[in-house]
């Protein structure tokens, strides 16, 4: 598997799913498409369809409901496939870690190979996080 | 010799090259308008490798033989387009009446992107084959009219190398229609503001939404060869073959400003609705079209 993730690792297709996040980490993450950072130098491509995707990158504290949504996008995706945890929310909670409609961590549900903390992540963090997922891809 | 030729030179392999350049010479310069760096050089092909490793999932609503074919169809008429036009452009060999054959080639492509999505079973897939569909029957009209110019020109000649000694563009309706076909080329590449079938941010990849691993990558394969087929074809139709190295390496400069100004159109246009889009074709261009050839009947 050398050769072919010494490939992969240049040319990530990234899946954007929010699981009931409050919006702050998902304009964080548009920002990272826009020209001041400009993941495509990197290869790094925003993709409309999960059949399309590498990464699964995914905001929010996992509500009861997407749950199901974000396990059945898991089982979509064709292998293989990195999950991202981008802010506080997949994590611990944050502010909704004792909420009544709250189905999380996210990796109660799906494996998550990289976890990028932070209420929201600067660009820059997320930036260094997706290098990190590329490094240990060596 | 043929094989040769099929999966060698003129067709598959050097088009391949040579459309993964020009589809990153699309996305680079799309990136510079945009105050980007954009990819490097190599990034198409990194892409197709990579898809070829992914695991291919066939969806289990899909009509599954037709949705693993669909992919194959366009991708063999893609290869036999770049062939037949490469044969005629680079090694002087012609077959009778390939200009026709290649017309035909074009819009069995649009018809495999039309299979393909309608046996994917997603409603996203069949907006964007219907869509397909309709774009294929509203730019085919005008696009057959543009290419009926520089026949004309050459004396009413359906073989492709009797049309590569004319220069059409030197007159009035050889512009005219060159601009034309530049629109429909821009239609059939599915570039904004044509980008309705695939329309990334409203239909989410559009036709090929439900493809994944290889067959995603014979479709984006497809798109690549499409990149260099069609703009070669619209600049060695309207300047002909020159003679000697200057006439060459102005054939050259012609395909790439053919190319800037079919990725100028699509960074300075947002994408229009299926409505406007067969307006503009049927009410505005074809009537321009059959103008442009009635002028080039009586000689202007």
């Amino acid at each position: 598997m050398g050769v072919y993730n010494r490939i992969l690792k240049k040319s990530l297709w990234v899946f954007h799913m929010s699981a009931s996040p409050c919006n702050n980490c998902d304009i964080e993450v548009l920002d990272l498409l826009t020209p001041g950072y400009d993941l495509e130098r990197f290869g790094i491509k925003l993709v409309g369809s999960i059949r399309h995707a590498d990464v699964l990158l995914i905001t929010g504290m996992g509500g009861c409901k997407i749950s199901e949504r974000v396990v059945r996008l898991y089982n979509q995706a064709p292998k293989p496939v990195f999950v991202v945890a981008v802010g506080t929310c997949p994590i611990g909670g944050a502010t909704f870690k004792d909420s009544y409609s709250r189905c999380g961590p996210l990796d109660k549900l799906i494996p998550v190979n990289l976890y990028i903390p932070g209420c929201p992540p600067k660009p820059e963090a997320m930036i260094e996080g997706l290098l990190k997922l590329l490094g240990r891809l060596d | 010799m043929i094989a040769v030729y099929t999966l060698l030179f003129p067709g598959l392999v050097f088009t391949a090259f040579c459309g993964m350049i020009a589809w990153w010479i699309e996305r680079k310069l799309s990136a510079l308008f945009q105050h980007r760096v954009g990819p490097p050089w190599y990034q198409n092909f990194i892409d197709f490798f990579k898809l070829l490793g992914k695991e291919s999932i066939v969806p289990a609503d899909s009509a599954i033989i037709m949705y693993s074919v669909a992919p194959l169809i366009a991708f063999a008429s893609v290869v036999a387009f770049a062939t037949v036009l490469g044969s005629a452009v680079f090694l002087n060999i012609e077959i009778a009446g390939d200009l026709i054959l290649l017309l035909y080639l074009s819009s069995l492509v649009s018809t495999g992107i039309f299979l393909g999505a309608s046996a994917s079973a997603n409603v996203y897939a069949a907006i964007g084959a219907s869509r397909e569909i309709k774009m294929l029957l509203a730019d085919e009209l005008v696009f057959i009219m543009v290419v009926l110019v520089p026949v004309v020109k050459s004396g009413f000649s359906f073989r492709f190398g009797a049309v590569l000694n004319t220069s059409a563009i030197t007159s009035f309706s050889g512009v005219m229609a060159y601009i034309l076909g530049l629109m429909c080329i821009q239609a059939k590449l599915a570039l904004q503001p044509f980008d309705l079938p695939e329309a990334e941010t409203e239909l989410a990849g559009g036709v090929e939404i439900e493809y994944s691993g290889v067959l995603l990558g014979i479709w984006k394969l497809t798109k690549a060869m499409e990149f260099f087929i069609y703009p070669l074809f619209l600049s060695v139709l309207f300047f002909g073959i020159g003679k000697g190295f200057v006439g060459i390496l102005l054939n050259v400069l012609f395909y790439i400003l053919t190319l800037i100004i079919l990725i100028i159109v699509k960074n300075v246009n947002p994408r229009v609705t299926i409505d406007k889009m067969l307006n503009f074709f049927w009410k505005v261009l074809s009537p321009l079209a059959l103008i442009a050839l009635v002028l080039a009947l009586f000689g202007g």
